[in-house]
């Protein structure tokens, strides 16, 4: 798999604490990487250290198969766009000259672009109207805009729902969404807004305290997720033939209990089993949501 | 270097605190002016020594300045957009530090060249010559830059402009006294003169010739001269009145200021950590 950007042991201390801590991370190319975590467990930092913000304390990450102590890191990270913690637009200048300045910063001979850009995050008839006066949802895509100018490839978002109504949520997303199909564009997105993620994202990776906890892919963590009825039997061939038989999906998790992915009839199947002289134990309906999933991986719910 | 410089140019064309210090400098220069003229029948005044009065102003004007212009790229966050994008922070610092130079040449012509379009009419051309009111010219823009590079590098390394902005006016006004103390310190006679006077009973009584004790001697007075002659503000004063001591201590002081504010300001800020 083609990565845009990878982190290998990276570590940021700030005096004695540990914002990242042997940090790695893998962010597939063409993917919207959710990247998951509570407020502290250190999205930010690491986003920080990637655009060039700070220095890690201990190992690299590789941007573009460029390592972060190579002297041609700064003409890789040409090739990212980023929103950091706020939007960095003059909140003394309109929509388009905020991005005439970023086209200046970046050396583009031409303006030409402009118009195009603020139709593709809808500011297209701010006007004169200043920063200042936009709403956070409008300052936000006029953040997106900005980071866009030079049409990056990959770009990272840090909390761009947050603090949003519903109208800019559903805007913010579908705005990403059109950026990852329509121009191919790699997204790293952080949050803790997991539902909102879940619509979004096409690979996960959870941090807490400064770790990197598990990368997933959205179809395992679907499965992962997925409705499901967990049987436990007492013994365990008996219950696979007998759901081959009916072409029913299930996943074995131990020699006596499976999760079967399908609504099905529990007689039929207690009488098909018995024929087998296996006997059914339990029966549990699960659901796990991204958010349960979440809570169980960081221990969350050991904590409770 | 470019591209930033024509993205901060572009900014300082439309950044209205510099246009407000500006006006403030050719206002500044047509009140003097008029009141000088309004005094001509009792003095006799020369364009000499209002063409200077600047030097004491652009130290507070581009504390405002320098404060606001480079602290708005902290507090709206922009900065981040310069680096990641690839630009070096050396290059971040040297373009911010040369606009403002630009930006305080601007203000110094803002107050000079309104001083010779009204003054010379007026009061007539200098009375010192040319190559002295140069070396003054020289002299103040080489202040200017030393204040702007001392004012750059706490406005660089103090990401909250509100705190960069207090410490910097706050900063060039202590510099401001000190420079005026020391100025007076200076200044104090060697001797009280002696003098007669009538006591109570009417009689006439005579003080004889008094030593200073406040009088500086020997190499303390060579450290307050030196210091009045390298501080920036103390060039201020020294050049508002046209009487530089050294004109090359001042020259190689603010240098010097530039070169070692300049030099401290990046290293830092190639290490600083970035919100």
């Amino acid at each position: 798999m083609e990565y845009i950007l990878t982190a290998d042991a990276l570590s940021k201390h700030y005096g004695n604490f540990k914002a990242l801590d042997r940090f790695t991370m893998h962010i597939p190319k063409g993917s919207i990487y959710g990247f998951v975590g509570k407020n502290g467990a250190g999205k930010t930092t690491f986003i920080r250290l990637i655009c060039g913000l700070q220095k890690p304390t201990k190992g690299t990450y590789t941007l573009y198969g460029t390592k972060n102590t190579h002297k041609n890191i700064g003409m890789c990270r040409r090739r990212m766009g980023a929103v950091v913690e706020t939007p960095s637009i003059y909140l003394d200048m309109t929509a388009e000259e905020n991005l005439k300045e970023q086209y200046r910063i970046l050396g583009l001979p031409s303006f030409a672009d402009i118009p195009e850009l603020l139709c593709l995050v809808g500011l297209n008839d701010t006007g004169k109207k200043k920063a200042k006066n936009f709403s956070l949802g409008m300052r936000q895509r006029l953040g997106i805009a900005v980071a866009l100018a030079g049409s990056p490839d990959f770009l990272v978002l840090d909390e761009p729902v947050n603090g949003l109504d519903p109208q800019g949520i559903i805007e913010m997303r579908e705005l990403i969404l059109k950026l990852n199909r329509e121009k191919q564009i790699t997204v790293l997105i952080s949050s803790h807004i997991l539902d909102e993620l879940s619509r979004l994202a096409t690979c996960y990776g959870f941090i807490d305290n400064g770790r990197m906890i598990k990368e997933i892919g959205a179809k395992e963590l679907e499965a992962a997720c997925r409705k499901c009825i967990r049987i436990q039997v007492s013994a365990i061939k008996p219950l696979t033939l007998t759901l081959d038989s009916m072409g029913i999906d299930y996943h074995i998790l131990s020699d006596t209990m499976a999760d079967v992915f399908a609504k099905i009839n529990i007689s039929q199947l207690a009488l098909a089993l018995s024929k087998q002289d296996c006997d059914i134990l339990s029966v549990t309906e699960r659901e796990e949501t991204l958010e349960s999933y979440y809570v169980n991986l960081i221990g969350g719910a050991r904590n409770e | 270097m470019n591209k930033l410089f024509a993205a901060n140019f572009s900014r300082l064309k439309k950044d209205k605190p510099f246009w407000i210090c500006n006006l403030f400098m050719i206002a500044f220069s047509i009140f003097l002016q008029i009141t000088y003229c309004r005094s001509i029948e009792d003095f006799t005044f020369v364009l000499d020594e209002m063409v200077f009065t600047y030097c004491t102003f652009v130290g507070i004007l581009l504390a405002a300045f320098v404060s606001l212009f480079i602290g708005t790229e902290y507090s709206d966050g922009t900065i981040r957009n310069k680096m990641i994008i690839g630009h070096t922070r050396t290059a971040i610092y040297l373009t911010n530090l040369f606009t403002c130079c630009f930006a305080g040449l601007v203000m110094c012509f803002s107050f000079i060249l309104p001083t010779l379009i009204i003054g010379i009419p007026l009061f007539g051309f200098f009375s010192a010559d040319l190559r002295s009111i140069l070396l003054l010219l020289f002299l103040s823009f080489a202040m200017t830059f030393a204040f702007v590079s001392l004012l750059t590098l706490v406005s660089m390394l103090r990401q909250n402009r509100a705190i960069a902005s207090v410490i910097n006016i706050l900063g060039v006004f202590i510099l401001l006294f000190f420079a005026a103390y020391i100025n007076a310190r200076l200044q104090e006679p060697k001797t009280y003169d002696s003098y007669i006077y009538e006591t109570d009973s009417g009689q006439i009584a005579e003080e004889a010739e008094e030593p200073n004790p406040y009088y500086l001697t020997g190499g303390k007075r060579k450290m307050y001269q030196f210091l009045f002659d390298a501080l920036p503000t103390g060039q201020a004063i020294q050049l508002t009145q046209m009487q530089p001591h050294d004109p090359v201590v001042s020259a190689l002081s603010s240098a010097g200021i530039c070169l070692i504010a300049s030099g401290v300001g990046i290293v830092v800020f190639k290490r600083k950590d970035i919100k």
